[in-house]
């Protein structure tokens, strides 16, 4: 299993923390989110800012990012107001 | 350090691209410090809609520019130098950056805020960029060709989200302390993106070095 982390608007907007999902990619975890929540579409969750175990998505593969068990991925959606 | 960090703003200017939310506390806040000069950058005038959260709309204000309001209720406080242009802050007008010691963007687009840091990056300043959207916001400090909001938001534009006044007023204070802190060499969001969410009261520092 892997942790994901919500912070900033998908964590107030789907009301939890923290969710274990069973992935193999970061793709897997978009699309199971996706899947799970009916909310955001993997392609949003795409444009959000994904930490790998506190390692910025951009630095490894990005959505094709291999993930093992344990592995925590935090997924935040930036703030734009002023 | 409260020493060092109260003589970090001595003679100093620093420029606020936006007067909404965040850079309404912002300029207050920075008022109150040893700067030199506070140039206030907004075409924006204040409206109904503002009311919930910017330090300086009021019925009085209403209809009025931001930057002009706020340089007007600024300078009853300090005996800065408050310069406001009623444009907002392009590389049309980014000249006003030639002078400055640093820049804060307090802007609500994508695309303002990437304009920006290109911009500070032209003049060879810091910038200290912040954001809010519902009960949650962000802050970095940006140096020369950094380029770090592109790995924020990429390219594309996000829609703004409503927020309420305790958003910004706590997410322009850390934005005015890392100023101070960036002045007097103290560097600790660079890289690194604060994020804070008011509901759950939980902060977290972000590594964003790619």
């Amino acid at each position: 299993m892997v942790k994901v982390e919500f912070f900033g608007l998908y964590r107030l907007d789907l009301g939890v923390a923290e969710v274990r999902v069973e992935a193999e990619s970061i793709k897997e975890v978009f699309e199971k989110i996706e899947k799970k929540y009916n909310k955001y579409t993997a392609e949003e969750l795409k444009n959000s800012i994904v930490l790998v175990n506190g390692i910025n998505f951009l630095k490894l593969k990005k959505s094709r990012t291999k993930l093992k068990a344990g592995d925590t991925v935090f997924i935040m959606s930036p703030a734009s107001g002023g | 350090m409260i020493d060092k960090l109260h003589k970090a703003t001595l003679g100093k200017t620093i420029v606020i691209a936006g007067l909404g939310g965040l850079g309404g506390y912002a300029a207050a806040e920075l008022a109150r410090s040893n700067i030199s000069t506070l140039i206030l950058a907004d075409a924006d005038s204040f409206e109904l809609s503002n009311m919930d959260r910017q330090l300086f709309c009021s019925p009085s204000t209403m209809g009025k520019n931001k930057a002009y309001v706020i340089a007007q209720e600024l300078v009853k406080i300090s005996s800065a130098n408050i310069v406001p242009i009623e444009e907002n802050l392009s590389f049309a007008n980014g000249e006003v950056l030639k002078d400055a010691d640093i820049l804060l963007d307090c802007t609500d687009s994508v695309s303002s805020k990437l304009e920006l840091e290109k911009l500070a990056s032209y003049y060879g300043i810091p910038m200290v960029h912040a954001a809010i959207d519902n009960l949650y916001g962000q802050c970095t400090v940006i140096f020369q060709n950094d380029n770090i909001l592109e790995k924020v938001y990429g390219t594309k534009e996000r829609n703004t989200l409503p927020t309420l006044s305790f958003v910004p007023a706590m997410l322009a204070s850390i934005q005015v302390a890392e100023t101070l802190k960036t002045l007097a060499g103290i560097t600790t969001l660079r890289h690194k993106l604060l994020v804070l969410d008011t509901l759950n009261n939980d902060l977290r520092i972000l590594n964003l070095k790619v």
